[in-house]
């Protein structure tokens, strides 16, 4: 049993396969050895955990990615690797999570983009944005194809990119998690254009790893696990249960370290935050040794919230404490007051990439390996040495630069650095983004280390699992307010997407008539 | 179908009030334009006539063609600090040719647009196999073309042959016909940026390298025809030069990419590249020339000129960068 494909023996030939396909980075095997075939008509969803390689594969087939061996078969044609060209050429779209839409172009441009229709005299602008509208209407929708995109909602920035497979002709579209940007009456819409598209022969990867979905919308499913391929199943012959069982292989508590936990006196207090349409009265409290999660959908204001306690927003109303002292407003003088916060972006603002693994740790604290501002060479060393030792960052090798590490390992850099200024409370947003699963389990444990020695954690995320996972209490952002405050014995995936999800109607509704007048 | 066209109404006003939003830059510069004709009126009569204003025209020329080379290549991503540069070494490299060679004049000035092309060209390509900094790589373009000026000459050249001065001076009808030639100019550029695959390429290349990647554009060559583009327009603008003075003079098109990358920045094209557009740069061109003239007519040195371009930089670029925020 080689071909795992089980509508095989009703002779329907898949439309995409990829056949043992091998891919690694820097020595961790990403895909290994995977098979995986959709056959034409059918919603297929992909599932597996973070880091089970749904991501790599998608990448793959967008032509971003080249196997280190194995095949990609599209509609008969053997690939040996994709590239934009080809799969564009093949019939391959894929959405991915963070759109490629150009902000300051229009709609129906997007759409068309690198192949507007012509008129008479060069391009047509106004056949474009007829024919947009054509797809769009397809789609179910009246979003305005004149307006440009840096305006529209992630919904309708949804459409647009589905829309632009259309334009190409896409006969293979893929979802890559689009249930981590959309609120629920979103994805309903999504669902509604999701069948359409089958109905016109369509298929559709459906990446998730939300299982409630996968019942709802896919006729096949497969399992990926640590970059292995597991099971292609009609959805209808499988349970929810057996799924999660072949997902996750072991229980789930066994990623994050165990917690015990004892919050003591409440280190940074927020009350009545406001940053100008971003931010609505936020009150908060953070207690020593407490990990504190904030959860909220794309836009919610988790990132402006991490942003605005370290100043780095413009506050207009409410105060910031820190063991009941005022916090100052600049970054540098937060992190000599005790409160640290580490980025979203990490190249752009937790590394100084072309320096050393020890320039890196020594950064912020370098006044304390200096005589009179001369710098010892040998005091940096040794500290970075134990760091490196202490944080496990592989290579151990402190004069390596870089970003030469994986992405997991420089980010243990960027902890530990502030783990040895010892802060009073340290805020993370989105402490495991682009990280491989080992390295996850490490940062948790990083984590899980700074809150045991008595410093407050604040983590924010769009990962629920990792929130569940780690922290002692979730507060909910919604629309730039606090939406819920859950302990850990309340809080669960779905309290969480409940008290996310604004209760308002979505701005693209699929048809005005279904609209309640 | 009643109920639709009730729900769009406001929503095509929404759009407008998007669309002026988006144009503030353009429609900003031209009323500045306005403004500063209001000015020169009031200050004199003569400077209100056509023949000042048939003047100022032909003066935007040079500034026109160095602009509209310099916009593509900065909608595209880049950056061009070797265009003035490149209209020197053309304009002198032309002027001696025709001086001491007896080529035809009109392969004379084949060869400079030729050359003018191959500096750009090397621009792209050096910022696209290399991957070097567009500003670095101009920057260093630049230098080097500023040595072979000076190789080719170090004083004023010979005088050029008489028909270059009809070049400058021809009329058809009340305007010069560099004018209309620029005029024409000036809407080809506009069309290929906005009707053409390559100049919407040009944005998407510039908004987004990755995204116009994934969209199968071929984004390298795209940059490198911007970089070739202005290439030829600034040797164009040297010629022009030259027609105008006579004689190859040693600091022909100096400043020139200073106040190209000027003009665009005022006129609401975006350093960071995929926003603006040809018209804004078209305003800015106007606006840059006809506050020369006025500076002119009231004798005010060369030297403060400059100083008030920079402040009207420093200003116009902070204006559109809140606005840009909100």
């Amino acid at each position: 049993m080689s071909s795992p494909a089980p509508f095989d023996e009703h002779a329907v030939t898949p439309l995409l396969e990829v056949r043992d396909v091998s891919k690694s980075f820097a020595g961790v095997q990403a895909l290994d050895h995977v098979d995986f075939a959709v056959l034409s008509g059918e919603i297929h969803a992909l599932v597996g955990e973070n880091g089970a390689g749904k991501s790599t594969l998608v990448k793959m087939f967008a032509g971003a990615y080249v196997p280190d061996s194995g095949a990609i078969v599209v509609d008969g044609a053997s690939y040996s690797a994709l590239t934009p060209q080809t799969a564009r050429k093949a019939g391959i779209a894929v959405v991915h999570q963070e759109f490629n839409l150009l902000m300051d172009m229009t709609v129906a441009e997007n759409v068309f983009l690198g192949a507007l229709p012509k008129g008479r005299f060069g391009l047509s602008p106004a056949k474009a944005v007829r024919r947009a509208r054509e797809l769009l209407d397809r789609l179910g929708s009246d979003l305005d194809p004149r307006r440009y995109v840096s305006e529209l909602s992630v919904v309708e920035q949804q459409l647009v990119e589905i829309a632009k497979a259309l334009a190409a002709d896409a006969r293979i579209i893929i979802m890559d998690e689009p249930s981590t940007v959309l609120s629920p009456e979103e994805l309903i819409v999504l669902y509604g254009v999701l069948h359409r598209l089958r109905q016109e022969g369509r298929s559709i990867i459906y990446i998730s790893h939300r299982l409630s979905e996968v019942f709802e919308l896919a006729q096949r499913v497969t399992v990926l696990k640590d970059g292995r391929f597991v099971s292609s199943d009609v959805t209808s012959e499988v349970t929810e249960d057996e799924l999660i069982r072949r997902m996750v292989g072991r229980p789930v508590n066994e990623l994050f370290p165990h917690r015990t936990s004892a919050p003591g006196a409440p280190a940074l207090e927020v009350i009545g935050l406001e940053v100008a349409k971003k931010l609505f009265d936020i009150s908060l409290t953070v207690r020593a040794g407490e990990i504190v999660g904030l959860a909220g959908l794309g836009g919610s204001g988790r990132t402006t919230l991490a942003r605005a306690l370290v100043g780095l927003e413009r506050v207009s109303s409410g105060t910031i404490t820190l063991e009941g002292a005022q916090l100052p407003h600049s970054p540098g003088a937060c992190a000599r007051a005790g409160l640290v916060m580490v980025p979203e972006d990490r190249k752009a603002h937790g590394i100084v990439a072309g320096h050393s693994v020890t320039d890196n740790l020594s950064l912020p604290s370098l006044g304390r390996f200096a005589s009179l501002s001369v710098l010892s060479p040998r005091r940096q060393d040794e500290m970075a040495k134990r760091l490196v030792e202490r944080f496990g960052v592989r290579p151990a090798r402190p004069k390596v630069a870089i970003e030469n590490l994986s992405g997991g390992n420089q980010q243990k850099v960027v902890l530990a650095k502030w783990f040895d200024m010892s802060p009073k409370v340290v805020v993370l947003d989105e402490p495991t983004r682009g990280v491989d699963v080992g390295a996850k389990s490490e940062i948790y444990s990083i984590i899980e280390e700074l809150s045991g020695t008595g410093v407050g954690v604040l983590m924010a995320s769009s990962d629920l699992t990792e929130l569940l996972g780690t922290c002692d209490r979730i507060i909910v952002l919604r629309e730039g307010a606090v939406a819920a405050d859950l302990p850990r014995s309340e809080a669960t995936e779905e309290s969480i997407l409940r008290a996310a999800t604004p209760t308002r109607s979505v701005a693209s509704e699929p048809a005005p008539a279904k609209e309640p007048a | 179908m009643t109920s639709t066209t009730i729900q769009k109404s406001p929503r095509r006003l929404e759009i407008s009030a998007a669309r002026l939003r988006r144009h503030g830059p353009v429609i900003f510069v031209y009323a500045l334009v306005v403004v500063l004709y209001i000015v020169a009126c009031s200050l004199s009569p003569a400077l209100g006539q056509w023949s000042n204003l048939s003047e100022i025209l032909r003066q935007s020329i040079v500034l026109g063609l160095v602009t509209i080379g310099q916009v593509y290549v900065l909608l595209g991503g880049g950056i061009d600090m070797s265009v003035g540069m490149t209209a020197r070494v053309v304009g002198l490299g032309v002027a001696v040719t025709m001086g001491s060679t007896s080529i035809p004049p009109f392969l004379v000035i084949i060869g400079g647009l030729v050359a003018g092309a191959v500096v750009g060209l090397i621009n792209g390509l050096f910022i696209t196999r290399i991957g070097a900094a567009p500003f670095i790589v101009t920057l260093g373009m630049m230098g080097v073309l500023s040595g072979v000026a000076l190789a080719i000459t170090d004083g004023p050249t010979d005088v050029v042959p008489d028909f270059f001065f009809t070049i400058y001076d021809a009329t058809l009808g009340p305007l010069p016909i560099a004018v209309i030639a620029m005029a024409v100019l000036w809407a080809v550029a506009w069309f290929v940026l906005n009707r053409t695959s390559f100049g919407r390429n040009v944005y998407a290349v510039g908004g987004s390298a990755s995204v116009a990647r994934l969209a199968a554009i071929r984004v390298h060559r795209t940059q490198v025809w911007t970089y070739a583009a202005a290439g030829v327009l600034a040797a164009i603008a040297g010629i022009f030069l030259l027609a105008r003075s006579g004689v190859g003079d040693p600091t022909l098109g100096q400043g020139l990419e200073f106040s190209s990358i000027v003009a665009a920045a005022i006129g609401g094209v975006s350093l960071y590249g995929g926003r603006g557009s040809i018209v804004g740069a078209l305003g800015a061109v106007l606006l840059v020339t006809m506050s020369g003239n006025i500076f002119d007519f009231l004798h005010v040195s060369g030297y403060f000129q400059q100083l008030v371009l920079g402040i009207i930089v420093l200003i116009g670029v902070s204006v559109y960068r809140t606005r840009g925020r909100q």
